[in-house]
């Protein structure tokens, strides 16, 4: 019960901290010079007469007041009308349709990549702490954290084109629906690349956990009753870390659902992160609007599921 | 200090003064016995060194300037990392470039680093609906993936580099809000504050003598660490187009410039990346080693 009414807090904090996403994102385009009407009709605004002027902004709902047209937005968003894009022409809202699926692919293979790949190695660096081992992995970890992941992307790309004479921007985009081997074969490389840092990030969370469990009394005791190593460190110091790895997992996962930008740039992938950062570019205000609120919206549902299966890991945060 | 009035006086002789703060040599001389904050200040100190350079002019080539002779020219004693494709010095940009990316870092961090150490302890030790407030817009800043927000600003703000730096200590501020607020709710109800509230002490003094040394060494830490990722991040919007603008060389840009040639003249790529990889290790190190330092239970491991 106790258990339940702290989920329903958590979840109605989530509502609030949605409300205040919303006018953030809202409040940042009022900021901008001019308004709508300048914005679509560029140079050509200041021929408009004064009537001519006041019935646009009529049109626009720009006459009414800010907190009015704040509620008029956000009841538009919630009945799925984001707008139309300025550049394409198109629905907002089938723009994103299209863009989602490609981040989310991408985020779920470069966490199915790495996670793993960052535990193996965790491990390995605890396994003697100091050692030449220890070292040369957190050594690579470093290096992995400290490479921007645009350049490790250009320079994939690079030899991609070199040595295997493939192109990932010249194609068109092969969808999962489409081939899902054509995919997988345009999606495995910009996820190897994500794969890189959050491997690195994951490495770090699992030396340090395993090494705080493994000073525990009860892996001396495990020890002492002359359990086999392997099972000690798979079984007793490995499952015991899982929450703070579990975690860190959680949290990478949500920032690749905003942090795929560079990636799909450089891999021409229709992903959101290309979207938006195209809308930026050409100044598409209802695009770059939706694409963030849909954004932050799942980055904070990620960190709200992170949040619960915390609490089922390890039973005592369930009680504070 | 001013010298304290007389009831003070007294307070101050049985004021029991928190954990007293390391001294600063103290801190240095920890920092330069910790291997990896050794080799953190070299390195961050070298680039560091290459960017007043960038800063006071003293380059041996022009970076803006274009020289159509000597385009695309590997390394060799008169361009030590090669030319690019106008003829540009690439060792000269670099250094440049360096400058661009650590006056982005620099600014963009101070700034989120004494607004939010400000904001943190004020709201932290004041509590009420004003930390109620803050924890609440601490909580919006932080629904934000890192690089969205950034990428938000600069939508609203426009591309160019004082844009960039106002983007970047905005992603910061929550961090060091909170960074800074943990320590303050802590030692607020400690015995030493309370006795100093007992004997008076106005919130002026119990916040600087007290809160502040406490929070010092999480918000120093945390702003080597905020350094790295905002070069990195500098870097990004750089290499995106939307940081730095040409023909102003930055790290990012020169990334961005040298990928065409890179199977052809890759120090044009390989220069910059390795700059940029460097000082984030520097810089990482640096932030290791400090808290090492800084941290008294991690004074005998």
């Amino acid at each position: 019960m106790t258990a339940l009414r702290a989920v329903g807090g958590r979840v109605a904090g989530l509502a609030g901290t949605l409300i205040g996403v919303a006018v953030v994102v809202f409040a940042l385009l009022r900021l901008l010079p001019g308004d709508a009407i300048d914005a679509n009709l560029g140079t050509q605004a200041g021929l408009l007469t004064a009537g001519q002027r006041a019935a646009l902004r009529r049109y626009y709902g720009i006459d009414q007041s800010v907190p009015h047209q704040f509620v008029t937005w956000i009841g538009q968003v919630l009945h799925g009308n984001l707008g139309v894009s300025v550049n394409s022409g198109t629905d907002v809202a089938t723009l994103l349709g299209s863009a989602i699926p490609v981040t989310v692919e991408l985020a779920v293979l470069a966490t199915l990549i790495g996670a793993p790949l960052g535990i193996a190695l965790g491990v390995l660096a605890a396994g003697r702490p100091g050692g030449a081992r220890d070292l040369g992995v957190q050594s690579a970890g470093l290096l992995g954290l400290a490479l921007p992941e645009f350049v490790l992307a250009s320079v994939v790309v690079a030899v991609l084109g070199a040595v295997f004479r493939y192109f990932p921007s010249a194609g068109t985009f092969v969808s999962l629906s489409q081939s899902v081997g054509g995919n997988l074969s345009q999606m495995i490389y910009p996820a190897l690349v994500l794969a890189v840092g959050l491997a690195a990030t994951v490495m770090r969370t699992t030396r340090s956990a395993y090494l705080d469990v493994a000073r525990s009394d009860f892996v001396r005791t495990a020890r002492g009753k002359g359990l086999f190593p392997r099972r000690i460190r798979w079984r007793h110091v490995l499952r015991n870390s899982s929450v703070p790895i579990v975690t860190m997992v959680g949290i990478q996962f949500g920032y690749l659902l905003g942090g795929t930008v560079v990636i799909e740039q450089v891999f021409a992938l229709p992903g959101l992160g290309r979207l938006l950062l195209n809308a930026i570019l050409q100044r598409d205000y209802a695009v770059v609007q939706s694409a963030v609120l849909l954004i932050a919206t799942g980055f904070v549902v990620v960190n709200l599921a992170v949040d619960l299966i915390y609490r089922a890991l390890d039973p005592r945060t369930a009680e504070t | 200090m001013t010298v304290p009035p007389a009831p003070a006086a007294v307070g101050a002789a049985l004021d029991p003064a928190g954990p007293p703060p390391p001294g600063r040599r103290g801190v240095a001389r920890r920092l330069w016995a910790d291997r990896n904050g050794r080799i953190g200040m070299v390195v961050t100190g070298v680039i560091v060194l290459g960017g007043l350079a960038g800063l006071f002019g003293l380059l041996p080539y022009d970076t803006v300037a274009q020289d159509v002779a000597v385009r695309l020219k590997p390394p060799s004693m008169s361009h030590p990392f090669g030319t690019d494709q106008f003829g540009r010095d690439v060792f000269s940009r670099a250094l440049s470039g360096i400058f661009a990316s650590l006056r982005v870092a620099v600014v963009s961090v101070a700034a989120a680093a004494a607004a939010g150490t400000l904001v943190g302890v004020v709201s932290g030790y004041a509590g009420g609906w004003a930390d109620a407030v803050v924890g609440r817009l601490t909580d919006v800043l932080f629904a934000f993936p890192a690089i969205l927000l950034a990428l938000t600003v600069i939508s609203a703000l426009g591309r160019g580099w004082p844009e960039t730096t106002l983007a970047i200590a905005i992603v910061y501020l929550p961090i060091f809000i909170r960074t800074a607020r943990g320590p303050t709710l802590t030692v607020r109800n400690a015995e030493y504050v309370k006795a100093g509230r007992v004997l008076g002490f106005g919130p002026l003094r119990l916040v600087g003598r007290h809160v502040l040394p406490n929070v010092a060494a999480p918000i120093l830490v945390q702003t080597t660490l905020a350094m790295s990722w905002a070069v990195l991040t500098e870097s990004t919007l750089s290499f995106l187009g939307l940081g730095t603008q040409p023909p102003q060389s930055s790290l990012g840009l020169m990334v961005a410039d040298g990928r065409t040639f890179l199977t052809t003249e890759p120090w044009m790529l390989v220069a910059p990346a390795a700059v940029i990889v460097v000082l984030v290790i520097g810089l990482n190190l640096l932030g290791d080693g400090l808290r090492a330092a800084l941290d008294p239970a991690e004074d005998r491991s």
